[in-house]
């Protein structure tokens, strides 16, 4: 049960009593939604969580690799990413793109993405093709088989892709590529995620091979199951499929810390295919798990998540400055799937005529009114409610059919040996109060922890529109 | 810890591919329909996978009811209303919303204009209670629309930096012409064109119960709905709403090529495609098959083609877009510059290869799995049940859609197929838009046809140098 103050339990109590409620009840108010989670280790160091849900019948069926882009090769940015499109080229016994075309076949869709602290290989479909799924990821996991032509027509691929999603777009989506580059200073955390186009060019079949054998190893990686399933049928089939890939001895993890920020950093770049102006700012963020992490968990929704929040009344209704902010602990997940370094990151568009400056000062007026005065208690009980909401949207959800929560077991397994966190981590968000709040918006979001970034087109757009008259 | 195994036994335990078990029957759960004596149709399902629920309301008008200098009219009422009301100005409207760990959007489409809500199930008759609120008594405050208009200039401008966003509506122009689907949304003329007085006079004409319907899927019991719906929307007051017109789509003569010129683009967005059939059209799930088996799927003709094979693009893509008045293709590729002609070419090439020959036996079969597959995983969640069921109501679907779906799909046969692919994928009537470089292309686009160049506004060019 989390611990409120008293204050806070009288408040809860008579706000669930209110008719027309502007100021939800606190989430302890609420009966707790769980679901049932089953955990064990295979002998060669597999974990595998499973979820039972039954009502449709799909499963999710998702393997975590505990490796992402932070710790990849140097000289070879981008490579992580190569390498989770390499997956799908072919294995023992299956050839290339095959284990799409076996899911598809059986109704089911695939993908993969990869993460600053993992790669993940996942597909939804009718559970009465769970076992075929369970016995591609093992073929893949066991024993990849790639060719140099597959290898040439996957960067090929990749190069695609990074020049659809950055290179010909206005900004070259800055605010989770080139802030990371700019805010960070040791290379884990400062390269290009996404690959430059000649390293990425550069990778060879030995390379690949390497990666594999020293990275997807059973030992590293976490098996989940959500769905129309039994954990009994699962862990049959987990021993059967996966029990014979041995483990592999693994490298010792690298230090990826940050050391503190002292200075506010500024930058600004000149962007040929933007016609508007925007800004992204970042903050570190404290480590994962720590009582400020959790403080500014809390404060997050009440900053950016959505029209109501602080920031965007501020910068777009209050100062005219900006038609948009957006901005999160992760744009590429959650709060809880990334292991190392975060940044707490916003990139806002705005009018033609203002100026990054003037953004940054609205910016730092609303973080300062936070440092100052704090947030109020309905406010924070407002917060943790729109978490509880958020949460239970990634139980159900979350981009396919139960991969939200799918994912959030993976990461808790992976990274905290603890996927049945799913069930207390509202709890452990339950415990903020505002003073946390203050004292952790004092210590993070302050201009010395802040780096951002001024993309300006190159050319002066023809019609400016004013920002609004006060 | 972990124990390395001599290399020669690493595939040793390889195990044999399994066979996949037999399909498992799925059907929606039930639905229960009310009308209110207003008019407002009520459709309720109880799917309570979490302690959630959406809730919908669809108005039947949408962006093709706009006047022509209006454009985009619909999507300005589907804002504005959520800018403030009798009793609340939009900063507690949108408080009130965060409040309760709920969400509020809107979207004006085509034909609808659809605001969608999610939030938790004990918060539905307040959910319901903003949504009325929103509906029926919006201020339009001159304030609140001004600002609408300069973010929405603004937002524009930002969009026509997008090569997507251009070649969209490029292609929608190019199709469509002086139909009223050519248009995607509001222009930075039709903005200016738009004042209070026709966003008050759309939403007194067409925001009315009975051209509206209310969708609530999650952990609720019907019931309880139809009671909370009552109270908040039963004294909506009926109305007469304008009939909408439905202007005859061109005729496409030939292949019509438009380059859109874009400096510095270092890919071509390449657009290729025809009319199809309306969305109630019976003949639509064979169309959709047609159209995973040639480029829907990831494992698909056209994806197989161009992707990985020709390594020349990351995200090809096959839409089949069916509405109310019409339907289109559209085969859509982001490729570099330099294999822009032969993309052309390898579409089209796939095309004529489908509409000859039809489906093979094993594609067909497979291709049914799928769509019963997907069907089963787009309705796993309450908010896939309910966008749905907003495209069964938005479009008059038979009643029994959802049951006999999968059921449909499995009765499709090669043949009809084989005539779906040639109704669906057009040659030598079809559309080209290219959006890119002209310089860094030209020489591939020789022997295509004749070229008609726009700007990224679609204002008519000469030949870029």
């Amino acid at each position: 049960m989390a611990q409120l103050t008293t204050r806070g339990l009288i408040a809860a109590v008579s706000l669930a009593t209110a008719a027309l409620l502007l100021a939800a009840p606190a989430a302890l108010a609420q009966a707790r939604f769980t679901v049932p989670v089953e955990y064990f280790t295979l002998p060669n160091g597999l974990k595998v969580v499973v979820s039972e849900d039954r009502s449709a019948p799909v499963a999710l069926v998702e393997v975590m690799y505990n490796i992402g882009f932070r710790i990849e090769p140097k000289g070879r940015t981008g490579f992580a990413h190569l390498f989770e499109h390499m997956m799908f080229q072919g294995s023992s016994q299956v050839k290339k793109m095959e284990h799409v075309a076996l899911m598809q076949q059986a109704g089911g869709v695939v993908n993969g993405s990869t993460r600053l602290d993992y790669t993940n290989y996942f597909q939804v479909l009718p559970s009465n093709a769970l076992e075929m799924a369970l016995w591609l990821e093992a073929d893949r996991m066991r024993s990849l088989d790639v060719s140099a032509e597959n290898l040439k027509n996957q960067q090929n691929v990749v190069s695609e892709e990074v020049r659809v999603n950055v290179l010909n777009q206005p900004h070259a989506a800055f605010e989770w590529l080139d802030i990371w580059q700019k805010a960070n200073t040791s290379w884990n955390n400062a390269h290009n995620f996404y690959g430059d186009l000649a390293e990425l060019e550069a990778a060879t079949l030995d390379d690949v091979r390497g990666f594999f054998k020293t990275y997807y190893a059973p030992n590293n990686a976490v098996l989940v199951v959500v769905g129309d399933t039994t954990a009994a049928e699962v862990r049959k089939l987990a021993e059967k499929h996966f029990g014979g890939i041995p483990s592999q001895k693994l490298p010792p993890p690298p230090d990826v810390s940050e050391p503190p920020q002292k200075e506010e950093k500024k930058n600004s770049r000149e962007d040929k295919l933007a016609r508007t102006p925007a800004l992204a700012v970042a903050w570190h963020l404290p480590e994962r798990m720590t009582r400020d992490f959790f403080a500014l968990s809390v404060l997050d929704p009440l900053l950016v998540s959505d029209e109501s929040a602080r920031v965007y009344q501020k910068l777009v209704r209050d100062d005219r400055l900006a038609i948009s902010v957006i901005g999160a602990f992760n744009f590429l997940g959650t709060n809880w799937d990334v292991k190392g370094p975060m940044l707490y990151t916003m990139r806002v568009d705005y009018m033609n005529d203002k100026t990054a400056d003037q953004v940054l000062a609205s910016i730092e007026t609303v973080l300062s009114e936070v440092r100052e005065k704090g947030i109020s208690e309905s406010e924070l009980a407002q917060a943790k409610t729109s978490l509880r909401s958020s949460f239970l949207e990634d139980l159900e959800g979350g981009g396919m059919p139960r991969f939200g929560r799918a994912n959030l077991l993976a990461a808790f397994a992976l990274f905290d040996d603890d996927p049945k966190r799913i069930n207390t981590i509202l709890d452990e968000l339950d415990k903020v109060t505002v003073e946390d709040v203050k004292a952790a918006a004092g210590r993070w979001f302050v201009p010395t922890n802040r780096t951002s970034i001024d993309s300006r087109p190159v050319a002066k757009p023809t019609a400016a529109p004013q920002g609004g008259v006060r | 810890m972990a124990t390395v195994l001599a290399p020669g036994a690493l595939f040793a335990q390889a195990t044999p591919k399994p066979a996949v078990g037999p399909e498992r029957p799925f059907t929606p759960p039930p639905r229960v329909e009310r009308t209110l004596p207003n008019g407002l149709q009520v459709v309720t399902v109880r799917y309570p996978t979490v302690p959630k629920v959406s809730v919908v309301l669809t108005v039947r008008s949408g962006l093709a009811e706009d006047p022509a200098k209006q454009a985009g009219l619909a999507q300005f009422v589907v804002d504005a209303v959520q800018e403030g009301t009798t009793s609340r100005d939009s900063r507690k409207l949108k408080r009130d919303v965060f409040a309760m760990g709920a969400t509020l959007s809107g979207f004006a489409g085509q034909d609808t204009s659809t605001f969608t809500m999610r939030g938790l199930a004990d918060t539905l008759p307040q959910m319901l209670d903003i949504l009325a609120d929103v509906a029926r008594n919006p201020t339009f405050s001159q304030d609140e629309i001004d600002l609408l208009k300069t973010n929405t200039k603004q937002g524009l401008q930002a969009q026509l930096a997008s090569p997507q966003f251009v070649a969209n509506r490029a292609y929608r122009q190019a199709l469509f012409g002086a139909h009223p689907y050519a248009r995607v949304g509001p222009t930075p003329e039709s903005v200016d064109a738009i004042d209070r007085a026709a966003i008050a006079a759309y939403h007194k004409a067409h925001y009315r119960p009975n051209n509206a319907f209310v969708i609530v899927t999650g952990d609720v019991t019907p019931d309880t709905v139809t009671a909370a719906v009552q109270k908040a929307f039963g004294s909506w007051a009926r109305g007469d709403v304008p009939p909408s017109a439905t202007p005859a789509v061109p005729e496409l003569q030939g292949r019509k090529i438009v380059f859109v010129q874009r400096p510095n683009s270092v890919q071509s967005s390449i657009s290729v495609g025809n009319f199809a059939i309306r969305r109630n059209d019976p003949r639509w799930p064979v169309l959709q098959l047609a159209n995973q088996i040639y480029g829907a799927a990831f494992d698909s003709r056209l994806v197989r083609n161009i992707r990985e094979e020709k390594g020349y693009t990351y995200s090809p893509q096959s839409q089949f877009q069916a509405m109310e008045q019409a339907g289109f293709y559209r085969a859509v590729a982001d490729v570099r510059n330099d294999v822009t002609g032969a993309t052309v070419k390898e579409i089209y090439g796939e095309i004529d290869k489908f509409r000859t020959g039809g489906p093979e036996p094993d594609e067909l079969t497979n291709a049914k799995t799928y769509m019963r597959g997907l069907f089963v995983i787009q309705n796993a969640t309450q908010a896939g049940l309910t966008n749905t069921l907003n495209t069964m109501y938005s479009f008059g679907l038979p009643k029994d859609y959802p049951e006999t779906f999968q059921k449909t799909v499995t009765n499709l046969n090669g043949e009809a197929v084989k005539t779906g692919a040639q109704m669906l994928l057009g040659s030598e009537k079809s559309v080209i838009v290219i959006v890119g470089d002209y310089a860094k292309v030209k020489d591939q686009l020789t022997g295509l046809g004749e070229i008609t160049f726009v700007d990224i506004n679609g204002k008519p060019i000469s030949a870029p140098q």
